[in-house]
Order: C-alpha cells, then structure tokens, then sequence
C-alpha cells in the first residue's frame, strides 16, 4: 500500500477543500487516515505468521469496529463526532489503497464474504514515493499561494 | 487434506511444502514476508517466514534479498511456476517515511486532545486561536 507518509499528505491536501477546518477535526481525520495501518502493521513486524488474524482491521468492516471502539475513548460530547471522523479518514485511506496495483488480493474489502479485493489499480506501492513528492509540492503551493493571498489582502484592506 | 487451500491463515510455502500433491495445479499466492534467497538457471528459491519454494520463470530483473509478490501454479514436486510477479525495492525507505508520519500525527493528536485521569477519556484542549 502507499506509505503512511503519502497517505498523511494526500488526507491534508485534501482537508484543504474545506477551509478553516478545526484544528480537532483535522487531527482526528489525519489520524483516521493512518488508522488502518497502524490497527495491523506493527503487529505484523513483530508476528508476521498472526497477520490474517489482524487483517480483518484493515477491512471496512473492521475499521468500522475499530472506530467504533476509539472514539468511546473520548469524551462523551465528543464521541459521535470522533466515530464519524476517524471513520471518513479511514475510508479515504482505503479509496487511497484501492488506487494501488497489486498481484495478490490481500485487503478483503469484501470481508467478511470474500477476500477478494477490488480496486483501480494506477500504481505499485514503490511508485507511491514518487506521488507524495507531488503531493508535498501540492502542498507547499497552497501554503505559499495562501500566504501570498493573505500578504495581498492586508496591504490592499480587502 | 490437513490444510484448506483457501485458508488465508496458513502461509503458502509452509502449505504447499507440507502437502505437495494436494497443491498439484493450484494456483499458488506470495506476499507477505517474502524474500529472494537463491537464483538458480531456471528461476530463483523464495524464503517465506522460513519455508523455502523454488520458482521457475524468469530471473532477469530479480536480485538476492529482493521483497517480492508473485502469483503461479503449484507443480507435483512442490515447485512453483510464475505466472505474475512484482519486486518491491523501496520497502525500507516506505517504512521510514511511514514512521515519520506516524510521530506528526501523534505530535498533532496529542497537542489537540490530552488524557483526562478523572473522566479517563480524552479532552480537546483549549488552543488559543
């Protein structure tokens, strides 16, 4: 799958199109966007023979569950809006997996029905350095070009 | 049959290395955890979590050490015959770089919300604008 770093980028990139979000909001979307990775990598590196028994996290599914589960570790007032979050940035990391050419099925976005896998396919997981360079120059332009608009506004009173 | 060939729970080398006349013309899967150990004049040996499988095809862009994903058939004698592969060489830099992502997030996660003993729960904290 594309790195966490590539999925980070693309998930600010995105949080771009809505202006003046909040800065929790943002925050719970990013660490949405990581969550899927972070729910089944690590256990992975250590006991790679217990990995289908973790792959279901990475499932709607099961990131469903896990979302689930997170946001009652917040605050009651907070905990509906918490699920909601985590659960769009997960979603958008696993559109972002989808994107990925593969040889083998290994996601199971069909679990618990199938583990077949269903995706577009527009490059391997190596290739996806290459798109966070494009991202991070994305990003570096809309910050530029926002501070280039605020300097404007301010010297013109706008 | 000890296995169930669609079992994902039972890594395929280990599988088929067990029980190679079951696995005779069925179509073999490698991803996780494997690594090119050998090349041999007709294809190269994979290592997959300690079960070591030949693989005939085609060598000419495969190097020692190299992570790969590959589909094929099992043949009687245990072998494989690749159909589809795909070398991953930038695994360690993807790994840094995902490390790295995970310590801003977190930085970002913990100077938005902090742990509240009491409530044992987290709170947004209050940032000035």
């Amino acid at each position: 799958m594309p790195d966490l770093a590539t999925h980070v980028a693309a998930a600010y990139l995105a949080s771009w199109f809505k202006l003046n979000l909040r800065r929790e909001t943002l925050s719970l979307f990013l660490l949405g966007n990581i969550l899927p990775d972070i729910l089944t990598r690590p256990i992975y590196a250590v006991l790679p023979q217990a990995y289908w028994f973790f792959a279901p996290l990475h499932t709607p599914v099961g990131i469903v569950l896990a979302c689930g589960v997170i946001s009652q570790m917040f605050d009651f007032s907070l905990r509906k809006k918490t699920f909601m979050i985590l659960l769009v940035g997960a979603v958008f990391h696993l559109l972002l997996d989808s994107l990925q050419k593969r040889v083998v099925d290994v996601y199971g976005i069909l679990f618990p029905i199938s583990w077949k896998d269903i995706y577009i396919g527009v490059f391997w997981p190596d290739e996806s350095l290459v798109l966070l360079f494009v991202l991070l120059i994305i990003i570096f332009l809309c910050m530029i070009s926002k501070q280039i608009f605020h300097i404007i506004k301010d010297s013109f009173d706008l | 049959m000890i296995y169930s060939s669609n079992n994902p729970g039972v890594n395929e080398a280990k599988k088929c290395r067990l029980e190679s006349a079951h696995c005779a013309g069925l179509e073999a899967q490698f991803t996780h955890d494997t690594k090119v150990t050998q090349i041999t004049s007709d294809g190269f040996y994979i290592d997959q979590l300690g079960y070591i499988v030949h693989v005939h095809g085609n060598n000419e862009t495969i190097l020692i050490g190299d992570n790969i994903q590959l589909t094929g058939l099992w043949l009687p004698d245990g072998s494989v015959q690749m159909h589809e592969w795909h070398i991953s060489r930038q695994r360690r830099w993807r790994i840094y770089l995902s490390l790295a992502a995970v310590v801003i997030v977190g930085w970002y996660f913990f100077g938005t919300f902090r742990w509240n003993f009491s409530t044992m729960s987290f709170h947004a904290k209050e940032i000035d604008a």
